[in-house]
């Protein structure tokens, strides 16, 4: 099981002066970054990109959101003072002093994975039509050579599960997914065909803390875990 | 890539069929080097009037090599040259080359010094650039907020704060090389550690801590406040 990419997105309430005080904001992290960009300078909408690329994840620092994007050893970040703890969550609690802070409105966390199968790429889409489907579908058509299920839960409080799987072909797929790796390169061993499958979560809330991601994180990977073991089930 | 069998003398004097590869590998296909490393145990190249591989040629000098392979394959580059062929397959998928050009600084290095005459040269360049090639997996990755104790000539004294719901400090000493890049290292000074583990290695990195280490947090005086008024807060000098 491979975690090509995941995002831990905070949103909160627009900052308008934001663009005056961010780097006075985020100046101590600096230091622990490989690389800083900023985007759209001086405007409302400006945003800081502080990079970690031996690490593997980066934190964009906008008005209205903070957002962590790492790849690959997503377990290292779930635990007590991993990356999440020190340096996200004590950006947030920096821009949570700010004056102008209002209050968190929700937050978002979004994974993939692939996980190899071992089965051909010409069985690959059998594989799933048998385990996920069933021999109706050769009556809507038989010419398809790729499937994808997408599974959504809505509530009325908007808050929105997705998660959506398919066959793995090839690192192709990777990138077409709605969060991209950082660096393909860095995931190691990715060639093989196998199950693809993204899980996206948006919740409501006015707290956060890293029991917010672990819990997603361990979710995520439960129901992946199980999608595995049933297309693996001979 | 050509790759084919020769025929060389070992020290022994016995014929040893080795592979050759006919390409100049530091100048044309610099990256492959390290991708293939593990295969690469002979050269053959153009500029071999400068720079002396013969000596590589030796079986006894291969088996030496072999032994660093395992520090080599501890670095990103086996990996990451092997995926970047993927990018080489779909060219015209512009996503999927990477968001740096990290990639480009490995061979760029390589191949300005292809002409040196010293191995070691080369290697400490190459080296230098370890933290664009690097991609080790950790199994536990910490970021610790510690204060200085104290500290002399060779070591520093940290109060290390593990727990900070429990409260759970430990005193840690480090060599003060570590620190050199502290420049105002003085005691009572925040210092954010970073220490990464896995079985057989771990790291450590120290950044000055000032706006990331509350320190606070090492104020303890709760258990005390509890105390006073009460007898246990004063002297048993009856004793």
């Amino acid at each position: 099981m491979i975690n090509t990419a995941f995002q831990f997105e905070i949103r909160f309430t627009k900052i308008l002066d934001f663009s005056e005080i961010s780097r006075s904001l985020l100046a101590p992290f600096v230091k622990l970054a490989s690389d800083v960009s900023v985007d759209k300078q001086n405007s409302t909408e400006e945003m800081t990109i502080l990079k970690f690329d031996e690490d593997n994840y980066l934190i964009m620092v906008s008005w209205d959101r903070l957002v962590l994007r790492g790849q690959g050893e997503i377990k290292t970040f779930v635990k007590k003072k991993s990356y999440v703890e020190i340096p996200f969550l004590k950006i947030l609690d920096r821009i949570k002093s700010i004056e102008g802070f209002g209050n968190i409105k929700s937050f978002l966390f979004a994974t993939t994975y692939v996980a190899k199968l071992d089965t051909s790429l010409d069985n690959l889409p059998k594989l799933f039509k048998s385990k996920i489907f069933n021999d109706d579908l050769e009556d809507i058509s038989s010419e398809f050579s790729d499937y994808a299920i997408v599974m959504l839960e809505k509530k009325e409080s908007g808050d929105l599960t997705e998660i959506r799987f398919g066959p793995y072909l090839n690192p192709t797929d990777i990138m077409n997914r709605t969060i991209v790796p950082l660096n393909i390169n860095r995931l190691g061993d990715i060639e093989f065909t196998g199950v693809i499958f993204e899980y996206k979560n948006f919740l409501k809330s006015n707290e956060i803390n890293l029991d917010n991601f672990s819990k997603e994180e361990e979710k995520s990977t439960k129901i992946f875990s199980d999608l595995c073991k049933k297309l693996r089930k001979k | 890539m050509q790759e084919t069998e020769k025929k060389i003398k070992g020290n022994l004097g016995l014929d040893h069929k080795v592979p050759v590869f006919s390409y100049d590998p530091f100048k044309r296909h610099s990256n492959l080097i390290v991708k293939d490393l593990s295969k690469i145990t002979y050269f053959e190249h153009s500029w071999r009037k400068n720079f002396n591989f013969n000596a590589l040629n030796e079986p006894r000098h291969v088996e030496n090599l072999r032994h660093f392979t395992a520090y080599v394959g501890h670095t990103m580059a086996q990996e990451e040259i092997t995926s970047s062929d993927n990018h080489l397959k779909d060219s015209a998928q512009p996503t999927i080359t990477t968001t740096d050009s990290d990639d480009d600084i490995l061979p760029n290095e390589i191949e300005s010094y292809s002409n040196a005459e010293d191995a070691g040269l080369f290697l400490e360049n190459l080296f230098k650039n370890k933290e664009t090639i690097l991609n080790e997996n950790w199994d536990s990755v910490e970021s610790i907020q510690s204060k200085v104790i104290s500290f002399n000539e060779e070591s520093v004294y940290v109060d290390c704060l593990l727990d900070e719901e429990l409260k759970y400090f430990e005193s840690r000493v480090f060599p003060r090389k570590l620190f050199n890049n502290v420049t105002d290292l003085d005691n009572d000074i925040p210092i954010l550690m970073k220490i990464k583990t896995k079985p057989g290695s771990f790291r450590i990195d120290i950044y000055p801590g000032k706006g990331l280490v509350n320190l606070d947090l090492f104020d303890l005086k709760d258990g005390w406040e509890e105390l006073k008024g009460r007898v246990q807060d004063k002297k048993l000098d009856k004793w």
